[in-house]
């Protein structure tokens, strides 16, 4: 393949005023990754150049940023298909303070999935000895591992368009986490969750643009879980209603 | 900032959270981790964590394999211990929320791993290690575990022979942090990037093993590298052993079933040591194919198992090598994936060094000899994290609240300012390139001593090196180009450790094939190398294997 040139977003708040773009030539091989060139970059031409990355298989989350304007985990992008018409622009995800090039502070992300209580809440029946029995449909299953397939990388909130105008909104990670967790029959949590989910900045803040679904790396249908959610919670306000 | 807690444990992977979440029972504890937890390289495992919980199956089953598969290097009463524990261990991983594959009445579900008389992995998918740590993860936020992350540790504190804390760079600030603590617990995991072709992340670059080693701690069993039969061939990213567990098969260039030959009983599924011995050999003797490497044939399998069992698998051929496995054979080769070896501990996971724990892959008990089983590391991970941290949190109960030696932070800042000033020499860049290139064509699968001692030397001209490279960034926020000079530092120590054991060890064991040396010889080798750090290079002792009931004999599948 010919040269092509990586358009870099760069930002170092201890030396610049402001954000530049920078251009690299890399001569890429069959099957680079954007993180590989990265990667390559850093080591042979730009040593400054900072970005995360651990696993470099789409599996710790760490390289989420804009490629072309889209949240992708630079590990699974290949730059023969970025390239496009030669050039491959990155930039630091969209919606988080940016500590330095391509690395965001994603403090608010954890704060946020915090609040959903993310971890098994389990009903007052003792333990068995051995492990619960569990026998769920396969599809339900399926949908229930799905839902616990998120490596936190944060795609989908950089594309969400309720996340760029509510900054309160918990955001599509936390919800497909709390979802995991209501759509667990281990789990007896709903009413500790309640008060975060039940609010205009939990479920309530999706409109259903599914950019989210479209965005996560894993294929996690998340506006399809967070509608789950909405209709759990829902159902649960008209059976209070039919009481009243 | 000057951070004091009573124990603090290095590393957020499966063995840092499991000790940590042990010690917080009993001890302040806190966590410093250069990644964020949830990015450790625990969430990479696929394949299972291995547990006797059939009624079929039993725990000296289970002990018996993985001394075996140890090629009798284990040290038998921690393996005893670890499988007695792993019913336990695998019980409370559930009821704390893992979502395990299950069968169809409902139990957790088991599969086949190499080198194992029954079906024993217990399994999430081919998401094991991802579901275990999300687990882990989750009770770390209930419990309000209180994590520094994105602080590389550079060394341990010690004074009067014993821990006192530790020194980290914060990568936000580039700032330097001391940590005082009575009991320091090191997992910092694998150390994988020193070789070129290896499945572990960038980040495995065995940082706490060579701080500890450098502070005094003795390191075992380090001539004992794995290397993982099926990489996928370009990134080398694992091609879970699941995979073969399920019934996929290794075919040769002329589509011949090789294992065959090389393991009759157990073919494809036999230990890892073997198997990636045998397609080396294949290739070697002109069976590969071109570019060195063989097949995996999972088709037979079908694209709805293929989705289910192994979607990660099935992501990856398709993200990585454009190719469909539920179609088309998936091109493997062996590369570096596990280290046996690690800081020594006792089955408590203390170390040579007052105050110093150890747990997880950087750790060394020795459950996995010279050749560790599939599924038995997450099962280490859980069993001697936990143990480990609750030895911590005992020992930081009965000792002193001691000064922090403010020695210990002045050498770290001289050497980041001596560093930064430097404005003339190589980019470290290419001595990492070069180390990793060493490792990987002289101290791989076969060795032999001559290669072994060209590699030494080899270690010793990049060490010297070393000492004048430079850097490309000299700023203080988020500079990888200081943290990756760091790492490479602690690469070539511990490069230095494998290879003088590789070259003492006239013998072959497990993953240490010396072709010089084609044999096992017990009557000379049945004993652990243990290694000391000195200025003039590592210095090598020895110690017993404790052996409980199962006698040497020898290893065939
Ligand atoms: C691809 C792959 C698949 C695997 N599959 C399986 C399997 O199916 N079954 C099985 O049993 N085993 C498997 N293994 C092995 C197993 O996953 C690892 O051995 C195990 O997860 C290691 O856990 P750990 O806690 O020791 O380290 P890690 O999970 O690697 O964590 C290391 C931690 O140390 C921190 N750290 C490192 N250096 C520093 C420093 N300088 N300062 C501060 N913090 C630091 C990191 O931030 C990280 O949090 C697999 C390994 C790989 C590579
Ligand atoms: S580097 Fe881990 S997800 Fe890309």
């Amino acid at each position: 393949m010919d040269e092509i040139s990586f358009r870099i977003f760069r930002f170092d708040p201890s030396r610049d005023a402001e954000a530049r773009y920078q251009l690299y030539r890399i001569r890429p091989e069959p099957g680079l990754t954007v993180l590989s060139a990265l990667v390559n970059l850093r080591e042979e031409q730009d040593g400054s150049l900072a970005f995360r990355a651990s696993c470099r298989s789409g599996i710790c989350g760490s390289d989420a940023m804009l490629i072309n304007g889209r949240a992708r985990l630079a590990c699974k992008t290949q730059v023969a298909e970025a390239a496009g018409d030669g050039t491959v622009t990155l930039e630091p995800l969209r919606g988080f303070p940016v500590l330095k090039d391509l690395v965001v502070d994603q403090s608010d992300f954890w704060e946020k999935l915090v609040r959903v209580k993310p971890w098994l809440i389990p009903g007052p029946e003792p333990a068995p000895e051995r492990e619960r029995l569990m026998r769920l449909p396969a599809q339900q299953f399926d949908e229930l591992s799905r839902a616990s397939d998120c490596i936190f990388c944060a795609c989908c909130y950089a594309e969400c368009p309720m996340e760029g105008r509510h900054r309160a909104y918990l955001g599509p990670a936390a919800l497909v986490k709390a979802y995991r967790f209501e759509a667990d029959p281990r789990d007896a949590g709903s009413a500790e969750r309640r008060g975060a989910l039940d609010h205009p900045d939990g479920v309530w803040r999706c409109h259903h643009v599914f950019r989210c679904t479209e965005a996560c790396p894993k294929e996690i249908d998340a506006a399809w879980a967070i509608q789950q959610l909405q209709r759990r919670l829902a159902a649960r306000h008209l059976r209070l209603k039919g009481d009243a | 900032m000057e951070v004091r807690h009573q124990v603090v444990v290095v590393g957020a992977g499966l063995a840092g959270l499991r000790a940590a979440l042990a010690a917080g029972q009993a001890a302040d504890v806190a966590v410093v981790s250069k990644l964020y937890p949830v990015r450790s390289h625990s969430v990479a495992a696929q394949g299972g964590i291995n547990a006797a919980i059939d009624e079929r199956d039993s725990l000296e089953s289970h002990a018996y394999d993985t001394i075996k598969g140890s090629d009798y290097l284990a040290d038998q009463d921690a393996v005893e211990l670890m499988c007695e524990d792993a019913p336990r261990v695998v019980y409370e991983m559930e009821h704390w929320g893992t979502l395990f594959s299950r069968t169809p009445e409902g139990r957790i579900a088991q599969r086949s791993f190499g080198g194992q008389e029954f079906p024993r992995a217990c399994y999430a998918a081919d998401k094991t290690g991802r579901a275990l740590f999300q687990t882990l993860f989750e009770r770390s936020l209930k419990a309000g575990v209180r994590v520094y992350d994105e602080w590389v540790v550079l060394s341990l504190a010690v004074a009067d022979g014993a821990v006192r804390g530790l020194v980290a760079l914060d990568l936000k600030t580039g700032e330097l942090h001391t940590v005082a603590a009575r009991a320091v617990v090191m997992a910092t995991g694998g150390l994988g990037l020193m070789y070129q072709r290896t499945t572990n992340p960038y980040s495995a670059t065995g940082d706490g093993t060579a701080i500890a080693y450098r502070a005094g701690a003795r390191l075992k069993d380090m001539e004992f590298v794995q290397f993982h039969p099926t990489s996928l061939v370009g990134t080398n990213v694992l091609i879970t052993e699941g995979a073969r567990g399920e019934g996929g098969i290794l075919l040769n260039a002329r589509g011949e079933r090789f294992m065959e030959r090389y393991a009759p009983r157990l073919k494809d599924v036999a230990p890892r040591d073997i198997i990636s011995r045998a397609i080396e050999t294949e290739i070697n003797e002109g069976r590969g194919l071109p570019g060195g490497y063989v097949h995996l044939d999972i088709r037979p399998l079908g694209l709805d198992l293929i989705r289910h069992r192994l979607s990660e698998i099935y992501d990856f051929c398709r993200t990585f090598a454009g190719i469909d496995p539920s179609r088309e054979l998936i091109p493997v080769q062996p590369a570096q994936h596990y280290m046996m070896g690690g800081i020594s501990t006792d089955n408590e996971g203390a170390t040579s060094l007052p105050g110093l724990f150890a747990a997880g892959e950087g750790a060394c008990v020795s459950v996995h000899g010279s050749n560790r089983l599939g599924a038995n590391s997450l099962l280490e991970c859980l069993c001697f994290g936990r143990r480990a941290g609750q030895a911590a949190a005992a020992f930081a109960a009965r000792a002193g609240e001691e000064a922090f030696p403010a020695a210990a932070l002045e050498e770290q800042r001289e050497r980041l300012a001596a560093i930064r000033k430097r404005r003339q020499g190589e980019h470290h860049g290419v001595v990492r390139r070069e180390l990793r290139g060493v490792m990987t064509d002289k101290v791989g699968t076969f060795r032999t001593g001559e290669d072994l001692a060209a590699a030494a030397a080899e270690l010793a001209r990049l060490q010297e090196r070393y000492r004048s490279v430079a850097l490309m960034d000299t700023g203080a926020v988020f500079n990888a180009d200081l943290a990756a000079y760091l790492e490479l530092g602690n690469s070539l120590d511990l490069a230095q450790a494998v290879v003088a054991c590789a070259l003492e060890r006239q013998e072959s064991r497990g993953a240490h094939a010396r072709r010089d040396f084609p044999q096992r010889d017990d009557q000379r080798w049945l004993k652990h190398l243990l290694c000391r750090y000195s200025l003039r290079g590592p210095v090598l002792e020895e110690a017993p294997v404790r052996i409980t009931r199962f006698t040497p004999k020898e290893r065939t599948y």
